[in-house]
């Protein structure tokens, strides 16, 4: 019977061609990296921390809760197939809109816990949609931008538990920082464009 | 040096900022202010980053490494610019490797990779395909790697090895069988016309003729040189896996060939000779070009290595009509895989005209496979160069091993024939 098998797996292409259990992988090119992580560990992290936005957002809202974890369920497994920081912007917004239908307002303390975990899930999410899972991302790498997100983060936590303590009583202080906070952000915006359009614009000239 | 390239582009900006806005809208509308600031981060990260592109323009090169190298296949990517580069490393016989590195601002940032090849000989380094990052801001890839080096062959300690009984000129390491101008005493023997005068033994003298009727010299042995020509069987060069032999599928890297065995071997003996002062010349059967002659020295043992590096197959494996010539008196070393007849009718060849010859043989463990037709093919082949082996064998033909668990007897095994051949006067 073995020999018989060996014989019709050597004369079929198509069973010649299957790679043999014992065969070895290719070797590796090796590099003098800094301590890293592996590609498909920052994809684990962007499914579940998306995974988890959807399920806080969902599981607020309290009615159909099936519907809720299969959504979930399905974002979790899109992530880890097709990791994109789109998917994770789109649970962004989705548990954002949730939360403004779920009856826990004006002000709800979940957030606390959504805004850092929505910024980590679209920056892993932009790290996983780049690098395969056998890749190895030094922490290093992981580290650049860092800083910054982490102020905007805190930044928006601190705002948000100055708002906490202040919601449900009219604020002329809160209505003119947030007047400030938009005028800031047009401005942001619009510098951006022009830094934008002459970067490309140099960029196309020198290609 | 570093090619500047440049199109930096933002990516996966608006999808921030119109998930962010997108938000804002919801809660201003809601007059909910916890749902606004969920996406504020991405959007002023995003923002912010679109507003600061990077400085320095990204370049990539290959930095300087030395052309030849023995401890394998190393290359150095230089990268310049940007936060972080992504780079793709890729290479014959190697996996596609990725890596992400962090690049120091305004510095170079200098990534070595190493193939994991065992290979000897023209090589080709890794080719790698960088793009850079820099928050939202992200580069064209570019290309480096990619060039050409030489891969000597390393060798092994060995002690003594064969030499030949006939050694050759007046001057060298070795003691010849000769009366000559040497340090080794053959014998004290009255003076005679042509002896020198500074070979007398006063001592001698004085106590066998008082009188000095009789004047006594110190005769010595001549001192000299072995020549060793070492014959490397390139024309063919085979695995350790059966199904590779006749190119329908690819050679592992990470496994030395029969060629790699035979480079590995042979600077091995070189080195041993060499460093005794011995004089060692070269001889590539796959080319009809002039063998190196034997010379001495450590420049010539350089040019021997190189030489070895460069021995490859030509064409199919083929018979020569004649053998190469050897040097008079030159012992011969053969390194071959005695795959066909033409090794063993080389040796016999050559032992008629009166050259010994070590036979080195470098096929590799060959392992077992599963076609059976290829199973049947090897078992025959086996067997025919069994035959062959046996019969060089039983004419008094020493064969020496150097693949796998034998490589670490080698040394054992050529010690001992080196002491045979010092004590047998008849030993070919």
């Amino acid at each position: 019977m073995t020999s018989w098998l060996r014989v019709l797996g050597a004369e079929v292409p198509l069973l010649r061609e299957l790679p043999s259990v014992g065969e070895r992988p290719l070797p590796r090119i090796a590099a003098d990296t800094g301590p890293s992580v592996p590609g498909w560990a920052l994809r684990l992290g962007a499914a579940v921390a998306t995974g988890t936005v959807l399920a806080i957002g969902t599981q607020r809202v309290g009615t159909y809760a099936g519907v809720g974890w299969t959504v979930v369920g399905l974002a979790t497994a899109l992530m880890l197939i097709w990791p994109a920081p789109i998917l994770a912007l789109a649970a962004m917004v989705v548990s954002g809109l949730l939360v403004a239908l779920d009856g826990y307002g004006p002000f709800d303390p979940v957030v606390f816990a959504l805004i850092p975990l929505a910024y980590s899930a679209v920056r892993l999410a932009w790290w996983a949609e780049r690098v395969a899972p056998g890749a190895r991302v030094e922490l290093a790498a992981l580290g650049r931008g860092l800083p910054g997100g982490l102020a905007a983060t805190g930044g928006a936590v601190a705002v948000g538990g100055l708002t906490f303590g202040l919601v449900g009583r009219p604020s002329a202080v809160g209505v003119i920082a947030g007047g400030v906070a938009l005028v800031a952000l047009a401005g942001l915006l619009l510098a951006a464009q022009r830094h934008g359009a002459s970067g490309t614009m140099s960029g196309r000239m020198e290609s | 040096m570093p090619r500047d390239r440049p199109a930096w582009r933002p990516t996966g900006v608006h999808e921030a900022v119109v998930a962010g806005i997108a938000l804002l809208v919801v809660g201003l509308a809601a007059g909910r202010p916890d749902v606004a600031l969920i996406g504020v981060p991405t959007l002023l990260v995003a923002v912010f980053s679109l507003t600061r592109p990077p400085s320095a323009r990204q370049a990539i090169g290959e930095g300087v490494v030395e052309g030849e190298s023995t401890g394998g296949v190393e290359s150095a990517v230089l990268i310049a610019g940007g936060g972080v580069a992504h780079l793709r490393a890729s290479a014959p016989g190697h996996r596609l490797t990725e890596f992400v590195v962090a690049v120091p601002r305004g510095r170079e940032r200098e990534l070595r990779l190493t193939l994991a090849s065992v290979r000897t000989g023209p090589q080709e380094t890794a080719r790698v395909d960088v793009r850079g990052y820099d928050g939202v801001w992200e580069s064209e890839p570019q290309s480096a790697g990619g060039a050409g080096r030489l891969v000597l062959p390393s060798s092994m300690r060995l002690g003594s090895v064969p030499v030949p009984r006939n050694l050759r000129g007046l001057t060298g390491p070795r003691v010849s069988r000769r009366f000559g101008e040497g340090s080794e005493l053959r014998d004290i023997h009255p003076f005679v016309p042509g002896d020198r005068l500074k070979r007398i033994d006063w001592r001698t003298t004085a106590r066998r003729s008082p009188n000095l009727e009789t004047l006594y010299v110190r005769r010595t042995f001549a001192d000299a040189e072995a020549a060793v020509m070492l014959v490397v069987d390139s024309r063919d060069d085979v695995g350790p896996d059966v199904r590779t032999w006749r190119g329908f599928s690819e050679l592992r890297v990470d496994e030395a060939t029969s060629l790699d065995l035979a480079r590995h071997a042979a600077a091995s003996v070189a080195r041993a000779l060499v460093d005794k002062g011995d004089r060692v010349g070269l001889v590539d059967l796959a080319l009809a070009a002039r063998p190196l002659p034997p010379a001495s020295g450590r420049r010539h043992l350089r040019r021997v290595l190189h030489g070895l590096a460069l021995v490859h197959p030509v064409g199919d494996p083929s018979a020569r009509v004649r053998p190469p010539q050897i040097p008079a008196d030159a012992l011969v070393y053969l390194f071959s895989t005695v795959l066909d007849e033409a090794a063993a009718q080389l040796v016999r060849t050559w032992r008629s005209l009166g050259h010994p010859v070590v036979l080195v043989d470098t096929l590799p463990d060959v392992r077992p496979v599963r076609e059976p037709y290829l199973a049947i093919a090897w078992r025959i082949v086996r067997m025919e160069r069994q035959v062959r082996l046996d019969g060089l064998a039983r004419e008094g033909v020493p064969i020496v091993r150097w693949s796998g668990s034998a490589r670490s007897s080698a040394a054992a095994t050529l010690d001992a024939l080196a002491r045979l051949a010092a004590r047998k006067r008849d030993w070919r």
